[in-house]
């Protein structure tokens, strides 16, 4: 499994065209301090909402979730997560 | 032992090195320091299997050859290529990192060793606690027992349930101060067996049903456990799941039982205690015990002398870096005084401050200090006189009110400084593999020393401390930005003279997902 950090740097490149430049540095500077749960989470959240989320992502976000990555909103995301899998 | 740490200090007397040549000339002295250590614990080991009855005559004579590389990769790991190489702080949490890395690498012969034993001779081997505040991974580690006769077993038996097939059961981390206690086959009389029991008591407890477990934690097991081991800490029962043989244990307090109650678990937390503390507290009693066992002609290298003699000497070293001003006795904090926020400055949240001084609760904006205490509000963050609206900063007003954001526990604080978990996990899949393993935590590790991540709160931070820090910055904040991606927003602020930002999210609810001790809008005009 490729690491959270490597993983969350990927959707925010992928993401990259749809945010600002504000928030696009304020997430690679979050990144390099180590804060990569944080950015993850975030865009997972961006990804759910817009449904755009692949499946191979939201196995992984799935898979960070179980390892409770994702702080005080893990259940919250694993929910959201969850929903989303059984649509797709 | 007691070399090891001076060594280290005599090699960065010089200076932290930073290049490559001045690494590899450290290396060349710390190199040799490290492998008579490990020829010492590789002995000690052997004397520790032969008083068990174990034949030891065809063991290796001599621990696995230790690297040079080894001590230039510590190097590389524990010297922040960034800091300012001239600070007395940088060259001392280098000293502490790099003295606690290199003790590790010389305590792993005797470890294996012991696993070794426990292969050849069809025993096992468990992990025994010696610290009264062992970190929760190596306590989950010893709630498991003598289970670690085989990779295989390790991995399917025991309450430990984080483990991973094909990953190195025997983890251990900087700093770990576990012992490695060989269980002959069939044995039960063997060091620490009785507190195993009663750490696995508290491992079921806080599974389904338990009574460590809150009805509505959903929380995994490890993350329930972890927080029961923090609460028994501090309310300094940690020294109950200590074998009374292993010489560290501290005294137990007067009339106190281990807490097996639900209420007892949500207990607020007293200050923790400063190293120096902790140090002047134990010490008398270690050089007490050293004297004992000296008076009954154990010889020098006796293991329990050898640990003793070591933790006097880590116990010394806190006390000689004590600061030479207790860091609150003449601190200024802020109270709330932006009536609803809006353009602070980022080293002041605004005009009104009032003196902290020494024995006086301050007053916080949660309300824990002392006179006048502010108004409640209806959830989480209580304010003197504040408004429940944010303000507006700049072009955004936060879109929700400082009620409606879910309170700042002291259970979130302690993840906050010493991390959910997620690292440790991370080191077991990873083979024990730190640089892997940081690029994997989740939330927290934000707590002085742990290297984890790049924002460290400062030294003697409590968990009540980061819940007054991110109460205050919701109450004051100097600066609020919006965050689209994940419909939350920042705040910005600074609480007793520390930066920080929290990260607010509407994930399920209006909460503070994240607490970072530093200034990330500082960061970017720094960029």
């Amino acid at each position: 499994m490729t690491s959270l950090r490597d993983w969350a740097r990927n959707l925010l490149d992928r993401y990259a065209g749809d945010l600002s430049p504000e928030i696009l540095g304020q997430k690679r500077r979050l990144i390099d301090m180590g804060e990569q749960a944080l950015v993850a989470q975030d865009l997972i959240v961006f990804g759910l909402k817009r449904h755009d989320l692949s499946r191979a992502d939201l196995d992984t976000a799935r898979e960070y979730a179980a390892y409770g990555s994702f702080g005080k909103a893990n259940q919250w995301i694993t929910e959201q997560l969850d929903l989303e899998l059984s649509r797709a | 032992m007691r070399s090891l740490a001076g060594l280290v200090r005599l090699v960065l007397g010089a200076g932290v090195p930073r290049t490559r040549d001045q690494k590899i000339e450290a290396a060349y002295l710390l190199t040799g320091g490290v492998r008579a250590a490990r020829l010492d614990t590789h002995r000690i080991a052997a004397n520790y299997l032969q008083h068990r009855g174990v034949d030891v005559s065809g063991f290796p004579a001599r621990p696995q050859e230790y690297r040079f590389k080894s001590v230039i990769d510590t190097l590389d790991r524990v010297i922040d290529p960034v800091a300012e190489a001239s600070s007395p702080q940088v060259a001392a949490k280098v000293a502490e990192d790099l003295t606690r890395a290199l003790r590790r690498h010389a305590e792993e012969p005797a470890r294996a060793l012991v696993r070794q034993a426990a292969a050849v001779t069809g025993g096992s081997w468990a992990r025994v606690l010696t610290g009264p505040t062992s970190c929760s991974f190596c306590v989950m580690m010893a709630s498991r027992g003598p289970v670690y006769e085989s990779s295989e077993n390790a991995v399917r038996s025991g309450p430990g349930k984080t483990m991973f097939e094909g990953t190195e059961v025997a983890a251990v981390h900087d700093g770990c101060d576990c012992v490695t206690a060989f269980v002959p086959k069939g044995s039960k009389a063997w060091e620490g067996r009785a507190q195993w029991l009663a750490l696995q008591k508290a491992w079921d407890e806080c599974g389904p049903d338990g009574d460590h477990r809150a009805d509505d934690d959903a929380r995994p097991d490890r993350l329930v456990f972890r927080s029961w081991w923090e609460q028994t800490v501090r309310d300094g029962k940690g020294p109950h799941y200590i074998a009374p043989s292993m010489p560290d244990a501290a005294p137990l307090p007067a009339a106190s039982k281990p807490s097996m109650s639900k209420q007892a678990v949500k207990k607020p937390s007293v200050k923790a205690e400063s190293k120096a503390e902790v140090a002047r507290r134990l010490l008398p009693g270690m050089e007490k015990i050293l004297a004992d066992l000296r008076s009954q002609g154990l010889p020098e290298d006796d293991p329990r002398i050898v640990w003793h003699k070591r933790r006097i000497d880590e116990l010394r070293a806190d006390l000689e870096h004590e600061p030479a001003v207790p860091l609150l006795k003449t601190e200024k904090i802020l109270v709330a005084a932006n009536s609803g926020g809006g353009g602070g400055s980022l080293e002041d949240n605004g005009p009104t401050r009032i003196a902290r001084s020494e024995g006086v609760p301050p007053i916080t904006a949660s309300g824990t200090g002392g006179p006048p205490k502010p108004p409640d509000r209806t959830r989480g963050m209580l304010g003197p006189g504040m408004p429940d609206e944010f303000g507006r900063f700049g072009d955004f007003e936060p879109p929700t009110t400082r009620s409606d954001i879910e309170g700042f526990s002291i259970e979130d604080a302690v993840i906050t400084l010493d991390g959910d978990g997620s690292y440790e996990a991370a080191l077991l899949r990873h083979n024990g593999d730190i640089s892997k393993a940081r690029m994997d935590a989740g939330h927290g590790y934000h707590g002085y020393g742990l290297g984890i991540k790049i924002s460290e709160f400062p030294e003697g931070w409590s968990p009540a401390d980061v819940v007054d820090f991110a109460n205050a910055i919701v109450d004051s904040p100097s600066w609020a930005e919006d965050d689209t991606t994940a419909d939350g927003f920042y705040l910005y602020g600074v609480y007793r003279g520390q930066v920080g930002t929290l990260a607010i999210r509407p994930y399920g609810r209006w909460m503070i997902a994240s607490v970072i001790p530093d200034d990330l809008r500082y960061n970017r005009l720094r960029d």
